[in-house]
């Protein structure tokens, strides 16, 4: 009878991935009812009849479950990113002298939009349950392609795998690894310091192969990030060891001790030693770019155009350095509402993520929030702050296909885990259990 | 003495914020805590109180988490700062709405 009551009231749900989470609270409700009823000395079979009784019409019950437990889509995040996806258009036809890169860029806008779509239909619990198993994959690629002769070598960065027509550019979608680390953390809940250990070279591995491709700032974007995730899986409860400890001792020891190991295993070309001999000692005459930027900034007119030429004599034609660029020909405080508007865009996805009950869920959407959050104020500090010249983008405003590309996924996965908000419990099983057969 | 249903279901969500705001419970204890302290007035069935707690929760009124308890893995519910405030208005607004029915009630015929 309990059986038969269940089942009519998850007929009536019809998200399924909200039934296990229902199904355990309501048997176990009936099961404590049920003792309740033996116990006042009713025998079995009413004890389970009364138990259900007691329980409601099964039907009125999951149709009211139904309504509360149904996937969401951010309809106002959709329109935000159509927003975004026309002020990055409307800036690019404005500033770019260049007409075939406006319209590349149009193209790849609206490709990446509806690569956004399509990744909101993407169930993040089936990928998080392979997290570590795609994790090792995705590293075994990459370090293949590295060590061997399949990537394409510029200036002995081997960054570029050719793919057809195209130049996949790895550092890019190497990024879209860190959202896979927050399930490869889930993977790791309970386990002691050894987890932790496994956890950190999850974090390492492809730190490692990051700085090889020479993407020395992507390489601390995504260790930072993947850091910050492990540190809040660590505040979560999920690794049972002091908490306090670990910080004390990762934030404050470890890290700087990986980062010296590092520097040192790694040979720098000759072009990387001047490049950081200028960001360290600020050779006069040698940055130039950050020199040119400075000088823009000072000549910018708070509204309007200051007839300062920007296309010519900025590297790339000032693509990179669009906020600046913005500046130049629409004036600072338009540059300055510019960056406003991504900090609005920025704390609704920090609430899209406190919003969401499920711990997996919220750190891969963390992960996604922090990799655009970091791209988005080095850009700021290095156009508007004279913070040494790297390679950054705004993101949704700055040239560079691929980097677009991966910052519209990165909104399509937030989308798709922002789904399941109101279906997922706290915890999810996502680790296979190993049934033991006794002979 | 039976009460209207439409008297209950109104304050039902205000009576949870309040059972939960002195300790978490789980469902089972909700409604036999209910039942106890209302005299036996609140028979709160099953298929009432779970809707109602997870609509609670899906506002961000309450929290739940899981204990395991003499082998039993058990859902508890905890009240949240917004389940506290939401819970203070309801008080005042039942206060309020209490209050005026007495007054009209307590009024002999004019």
């Amino acid at each position: 009878m309990m059986e038969t009551y269940i089942k009519a009231l998850l007929a009536q749900i019809r998200c399924q991935k909200a039934h296990p989470m229902i199904e355990e609270e309501i048997r176990t409700h009936i099961k404590e009812q049920m003792l309740e009823n033996e116990q006042s000395g009713m025998d079995k079979e009413n004890a389970e009849i009364n138990a259900v009784y007691d329980m409601g019409d099964p039907i009125a019950v999951g149709t009211s479950l139904d309504h509360i437990h149904r996937p969401s889509i951010s309809v106002s995040l959709l329109i935000l990113m159509a927003i975004l996806t026309i002020l990055g258009n409307v800036i690019h036809f404005f500033v770019l002298a260049d007409a075939t890169e406006k319209w590349s860029f149009l193209r790849i806008s609206l490709v990446g939009y509806f690569l956004m779509c399509g990744t909101y239909f993407l169930d993040y619990t089936f990928f998080a349950k392979y997290a570590k198993k795609i994790g090792v994959a995705l590293l075994m690629f990459v370090f293949f392609v590295q060590f061997s002769n399949i990537a394409i070598s510029i200036n002995g960065a081997r960054r570029y795998v050719p793919f057809g027509p195209f130049q996949i550019s790895l550092m890019q979608w190497m990024l879209l690894y860190v959202p896979c680390y927050s399930a490869i953390l889930y993977h790791y809940r309970n386990t002691k310091i050894s987890g932790v250990i496994k956890a950190f070279l999850f974090a390492l591995i492809p730190t490692y192969l990051v700085l090889h491709m020479s993407g020395t700032i992507y390489a601390m974007i995504m260790f930072f990030t993947m850091s910050m995730l492990l540190t809040i899986s660590v505040y979560k409860g999920w690794f049972l060891i002091p908490k306090k400890k670990f910080y004390i001792i990762y934030w404050g020891g470890g890290l700087l001790a990986i980062v010296a190991t590092l520097y040192h295993i790694m040979s720098l070309h000759g072009y990387q030693e001047a490049r950081l001999s200028v960001l360290l000692h600020r050779r006069e005459g040698v940055n130039y770019v950050s020199t040119l930027l400075a000088s823009l900034q000072k000549g910018s007119n708070l509204f309007g155009e200051s007839g300062q030429v920007t296309n010519q004599v900025l590297p790339e034609g000032g693509k990179v350095y669009i906020l600046t660029n913005l500046m130049v020909h629409i004036g600072i405080i338009p540059g300055v509402l510019l960056c406003l508007l991504f900090v609005l865009f920025y704390v609704k996805l920090f609430r899209m993520a406190i919003a969401q009950k499920n711990e997996l869920g919220m750190l891969i959407t963390i992960s996604c929030i922090m990799l655009l959050v970091l791209e988005f104020l080095l850009n700021i500090a290095m156009n508007a702050l004279n913070v040494p010249v790297m390679a950054t983008y705004l993101p949704f405003v700055s040239a560079g296909n691929q980097s677009l590309l991966v910052s519209y996924v990165l909104i399509g996965i937030i989308l798709s885990t922002y789904k399941y908000k109101s279906v997922l419990p706290k915890q999810i099983e996502i680790k296979k259990r190993k049934v033991k057969v006794l002979a | 003495m039976a009460i209207e249903r439409s008297l209950i279901s109104g304050s039902l969500a205000m009576l949870i914020l309040k059972l939960l705001s002195e300790k978490d419970m789980y469902g089972y204890e909700m409604i036999d805590t209910l039942r106890s302290r209302s005299n036996q007035v609140f028979e709160l069935k099953a298929g009432t109180l779970y809707p109602l707690l997870h609509g609670l929760e899906e506002k961000k009124f309450l929290s739940a988490y899981e204990q395991t308890e003499g082998g039993k893995v058990r859902k508890y519910y905890q009240i949240t700062k917004q389940g506290m405030k939401q819970l203070q208005s309801q008080k005042e607004s039942w206060n309020t709405y209490a209050a005026a029915v007495s007054h009209v009630l307590a009024m002999e015929g004019v």
